[in-house]
């Protein structure tokens, strides 16, 4: 029987998310494509720093816990609720951010870079390789009332998935502490699987740095935990499990010992946080900077410009999307690197391609709305051809991709990726948190741009 | 064995077949679940009907055909749902394609085919959806993205 595999963007001739370490598991299929500059064909998408291994960033065992030099500013702003942005460290379109790990209560610290900033997701969650070891063993692990250590299981999208123990550390987001919360350290040597990972995710498992592309993951979404009151009352949530020795099933888990979004955990500007990424040419750039200022209407710097907000549903985080009148479910999400969404009229780079390749430029619109569809707002996007888009650059606003219209009504339908970042402020709020955007007294989860 | 029956009589009295099976069919899987709750049943349209099921931690539809068989399903929830359930015979064949795929880096949706069979799944934390169907099993002039 013969069987074959499509990507919503196929991985076949993308290097463009292939950044420049070799893996021997990358189909390389795609190498018979012509020679050419472009991101389909190089296989260097970007100048970034190399993503494997130890932490490129600044101390491996005790630096000064108080002033951190992770989250030095990028923009005109002089607060400490900044953490400065950098894209395309590892791949295309990636937001990379720093932060400072430092076991709780003490000076051993560690910064570790290349973290993907990632709204679809949350918790802070690093690959073991990335942290020192002497440093990783003082991390105190959390543990059910049986004293047995837990460990997690992180579902993304696509199937792919992360496991390891559940540590408590203090996280530095620029100079702002968030003291003592559960991370997540990215371990596939801890324990067995827990039952996520070994059941319905099937293979997909993402066991290092090198192959994620990223140290870490910083997940900001508008969730003050990952799961929340589902893993508090459900055994078989598959999200957590409780370990002994190897032997690692699933299991509830109190609420403060979930993952929490660490801007949550932040003793001030914890409502939520403000995504800030310059401007992008639509010929694409590189060295592309932002910055993620914590808080919203906490301090002079983020109470700035009057965006509109839209509300997303409490339960599930969807908003909607109106594109060519038909209406998808949406999600906005800096850890999609590109939109996504489908247009049978808009021709693919190659059959086995979701990349989106016009024959010109698309100058395209589509309606935002809240979860309840009362609020709209028209957003305009461009979408240029993949294959004309320079390997030089990492940074691209015009980036797009297919995603099935076969899907059907209840799923997402609609990704504002990274492009949908460049040249915005978007307003992340997290859900039962409140703030002040002019006189808006605002509840999260909701998304302001 | 008696203890999985005894689930499927409390929470339903009627089947829950998998892909390719008939929706009469009485089989095990509800039991395999965790739990199977509020089950609706909607006929859509003359094409097909959509028997709706909140599992743990998801809600899974399944499409029927006119003579009940089931060519669709999709699930949306807090995580995946156990997919050996929902695809029953055809879930071998696509674990054997899901584990060739290698991870596409910034992507967050995936799409398996194999000979029979067509997965496609995304989503964020605490919202995972996916929709799978049987090209050779869809009604005549149905148009997918029509589903509700």
């Amino acid at each position: 029987m013969r069987k074959y595999i499509v990507l919503f963007v196929s991985f076949a001739f993308l290097n463009l998310v292939y950044s420049n370490c070799s893996q021997s598991g990358f189909q390389s299929s795609g190498s018979s494509a012509a020679a050419g500059s472009n991101i389909l064909t190089s296989s260097s998408s970007s100048g970034g720093s190399s993503s494997s291994g130890s932490s490129s960033g600044t101390s491996g065992g005790s630096s000064s816990s108080g002033s951190s030099s992770s989250g030095s500013s990028s923009g005109g702003n002089s607060g400490g609720n900044i953490v400065a942005i950098t894209v395309g460290c590892g791949y295309v379109n990636e937001p990379c951010v720093s932060v400072k790990i430092c076991v709780p209560g003490t000076t051993q610290c560690q910064t570790i870079s290349n973290l993907l900033l990632d709204t679809g997701s949350a918790g802070l969650r690093i690959f073991s390789g990335a942290i020192t070891p002497s440093l990783n063993a003082n991390f105190p692990s959390v543990k059910d009332t049986s004293g047995r250590p837990y460990g997690t299981c992180a579902v993304y999208g696509d199937g792919s998935y992360q496991w390891g123990p559940i540590k408590r550390a203090d996280v530095y987001l620029g100079q702002n502490l968030a003291s003592n919360i559960p991370i997540e350290v990215i371990d596939f040597t801890f324990g067995d699987l827990g039952a996520s990972c070994k059941s319905s995710a099937g293979a997909g498992g993402v066991q290092d740095a090198m192959a994620a592309g990223f140290n870490g993951i910083l997940g900001v979404q508008f969730w003050k935990e990952d799961c929340g009151n589902y893993c508090v009352s459900t055994a078989g949530n598959g999200i957590y499990s409780a370990c002994s020795g190897s032997s690692c099933t699933s299991a509830v888990i109190d609420i403060n010992n979930q993952l929490i979004n660490p801007v949550s955990g932040l003793s001030a500007d914890n409502n939520g946080l403000i995504i800030q990424i310059s401007s992008v040419p639509l010929a694409g750039a590189s060295n592309v900077s932002g910055q993620m200022i914590l808080g919203i209407g906490t301090q002079t710097n983020n109470k700035i410009g009057s965006p509109s907000v839209f509300q997303a549903d409490p339960g599930t985080g969807i908003i909607n999307t109106t594109y060519n009148g038909k209406s998808y479910k949406a999600i906005i999400d800096s850890g999609s690197n590109a939109y996504y969404f489908p247009d049978s009229n808009i021709p693919k780079c190659s059959t086995t391609s979701g990349w989106y390749c016009p024959s010109s430029t698309q100058n395209l619109s589509a309606i935002i709305m809240d979860s309840t569809q009362v609020k709209s707002q028209t957003v305009s996007f461009t979408v240029a051809s993949a294959n004309t888009l320079s390997a030089s650059y990492n940074t691209f606003s015009d980036l797009a991709g297919s995603i099935p219209s076969t899907m059907p009504s209840g799923s997402i339908g609609f990704i504002w990726g990274l492009p949908f970042f460049t040249g915005r402020s978007v307003y992340v709020g997290i859900e039962k948190s409140s703030s002040l955007i002019g006189s808006q007294s605002l509840t999260g989860p909701y998304w302001a741009y | 064995m008696k203890l999985i029956l005894l689930l499927c009589v409390f929470f339903s009295s009627s089947a829950y077949a998998t892909l390719g099976e008939h929706v009469s069919q009485i089989t095990e899987n509800e039991g395999r679940f965790l739990k199977v709750s509020n089950k609706r049943i909607t006929q859509a349209s003359s094409a097909y009907t959509v028997h709706e099921l909140t599992v743990d931690g998801a809600t899974v539809k399944e499409y029927a055909d006119a003579n009940g068989v089931v060519f669709a399903v999709s699930w949306n929830g807090m995580k995946t749902p156990d997919l050996s359930v929902i695809f029953g015979s055809y879930y071998t064949e696509y674990k054997v394609e899901r584990e060739n795929i290698v991870r596409v880096k910034g992507v967050r949706s995936v799409s398996v085919r194999t000979g029979s069979l067509v997965v496609n799944s995304g989503g964020h934390m605490r919202n995972l959806n996916g929709f799978a169907h049987i090209p050779s099993l869809v009604p005549a002039g149905l148009d997918l993205a029509t589903l509700n």
